[in-house]
């Protein structure tokens, strides 16, 4: 289940579903999907990120850094995802991803371009 | 006749809980939610063991043959006393009933078991090493453990018939290392200075041809190691029949189902010890004490630097296949591991004390007590956080533990030396 405050309605990312998010400065709009449905502890795999203003345009080019963790047991991700491949249409990969337990997550997808920098928090229980 | 009193005594001895437990009917012994987890756990939701692409003879027999042997033979040793059976002891699921590991001299780690490490992603307590080919070759070179060096074993590889017969069968030709021009008869870059200046002697084609030999006893020495898989418990005959809709309790004591549901619940422990080997083999932080005498270690931060930088690893040239290697990739570094070691295996876990990373803690009654404390780490901060649970819930749990040990999924000769 995820939760997400801008919106007020509820997307199940752990089941693969794109939800949405706008950064904390509300300079860009996020939508984050994992590319494996269900997401199953102890595997490794990839997500996708969209990158928009927000009135919806693309933004590509942009340095996104990706952290994260359980915050209720004092610990990150158990690795150091990267978003990578970088591609037209604001589109990112993000590969490298993996939880280690059942629970409550967060992934904090930062944003900065050569402007602006923004950052939304995605909190889903796995 | 049983008089009152000590009924009471004895039902406050077992715990209330599990004498509860045993009482429910088995639809309500545990929730929905609960047999997820107790699913997750069970061994028939253990997946088939998945390649290793920088082994190309990983799942090779051959190559597991000539692995098993290797594994046996104290020759890989510099006092010809030293096998890797010395301290990973079959009879004892491959570790040692030591605080530390015993080869030339006392070690520093407690001896990790075999039995499904070829399913972790990093091996040893620090996660130093990404597969267990690479793994191998480590202790074959510690000055405390086989004391050899790689010049001398790929020599042993070529001047012993058998040996040098089955490793051509897997591998193919052997370095030309009877030639005395090219090869000193010890050399390695990680041996003694005299070692060390044969080996920055010898051509960098000639060295890397060593490499590849090294590396392939390892490679061998894994195909071996991963038929060491962990066979059914008494929990996964309780799991079994429970999830497939049976009644189970006779299969298990209350107390031990009682300490079930706290292992998946209260106690907190299925966060790291999760799947059907009861561990994520990540790197965790839990405040365990360093041995007496000893600094605190820096854990995960250390081993993943030297990880990253090991010529052995998944993406040096030595591996078979470079396009994977994910968690090589993307292994987190930095402060945030510092003091975390590798959550083992439970299965066994009755059978293989000590434990700890220096084998510091000797019981399991004491390893629940610590997580119970969860006292504040000396290096890092521990995540793990105070349980309050009682000392009937710390013997429920002993109890479940207890349930964990089964026989090895392993054909027999696998655990026994070649004739």
């Amino acid at each position: 289940m995820i939760w997400w405050a801008a919106a007020g309605a509820a997307a199940d990312v752990t089941n693969g579903e794109p939800a949405t998010q706008f950064g904390e400065s509300g300079y860009f709009r996020m939508t984050l999907q994992s590319a494996l449905a269900p997401v199953a502890i102890n595997r490794m795999h990839n997500w996708n990120l969209r990158l928009e203003t927000p009135s919806g345009d693309p933004v590509s080019g942009a340095n996104v850094t990706v952290t994260g963790g359980m915050p209720d047991h004092d610990h990150g991700l158990p690795t150091a995802p990267r978003a990578t491949g970088t591609v037209n249409d604001g589109q990112y990969l993000i590969e490298g991803v993996k939880f280690h337990m059942n629970g409550r997550w967060e992934l904090t997808i930062g944003v900065e371009t050569a402007t602006q920098s923004d950052a939304a928090t995605f909190v889903f229980e796995l | 006749m049983l008089r009152p009193a000590l009924v009471l005594v004895s039902v406050a001895a077992l715990g209330l809980g599990a004498w509860w437990m045993a009482q429910l009917p088995p639809e309500e012994q545990f929730s929905a939610e609960e047999k997820v987890l107790v699913r997750s756990l069970w061994i028939g939701n253990l997946a088939a063991l998945a390649r290793d692409p920088s082994n190309r003879v990983a799942d090779d027999d051959e190559a597991a043959q000539l692995g098993r042997r290797l594994f046996f033979d104290r020759r890989l040793s510099a006092n010809g006393g030293v096998s890797c059976a010395t301290c990973h002891k079959p009879e004892r699921y491959f570790t040692d009933g030591l605080p530390t590991g015993q080869g030339l001299r006392t070690g520093e780690r407690n001896t990790m078991g075999l039995v499904g490490a070829a399913r972790s992603p990093w091996q040893f307590w620090d996660g130093r090493k990404d597969s267990q080919w690479s793994q191998a070759l480590s202790p074959l070179e510690s000055t405390v453990e086989h004391g050899a060096n790689r010049m001398e074993l790929v020599r042993l590889l070529s001047e012993d018939m058998a040996y040098r017969t089955a490793y051509q069968a897997v591998f193919g030709e052997l370095p030309p290392v009877g030639d005395p021009e090219r090869f000193p008869p010890q050399a390695s870059p990680l041996g003694n200075e005299e070692q060390r200046t044969a080996w920055e002697g010898m051509s960098t084609a000639d060295q890397h041809a060593v490499n590849q030999a090294f590396a392939n006893l390892g490679k061998a020495l894994a195909a071996y190691q991963r038929k060491l898989e962990p066979g059914p418990a008494p929990f996964d005959e309780f799991a079994g029949a429970m999830l497939a809709g049976e009644d189970a309790r006779a299969l298990l004591s209350g107390a031990a189902q009682a300490g079930l549901k706290l292992f998946i619940g209260k106690a907190s422990c299925v966060h790291c010890h999760n799947g059907p080997l009861l561990s994520n083999n990540e790197f965790h932080n839990t405040g365990v004490l360093p041995a007496v005498g000893q600094l605190p270690g820096l854990g995960r931060a250390q081993g993943v630097r030297e990880a990253i930088e090991d010529p052995f690893n998944c993406l040096g040239a030595y591996s078979d296949d470079h396009n994977g290697c994910a968690e090589l990739r993307y292994a987190k570094s930095g402060d945030d591991v510092i003091g975390a070691w590798r959550a083992p295996s439970l299965r066994n876990v009755t059978e293989t004390a000590p434990y700890m990373h220096a084998g510091q803690i000797t019981t399991l009654r004491e390893v629940l007590e610590h997580y119970n404390r969860a006292d504040l780490a000396l290096v890092g901060h521990n995540e793990a956080k105070p349980l309050s649970l009682t000392r009937a819930e710390l013997r429920m749990l002993e109890a479940f533990l207890n349930t964990l040990t089964g026989p090895l999924s392993a054909d027999p000769r696998w655990l026994t030396p070649p004739n």
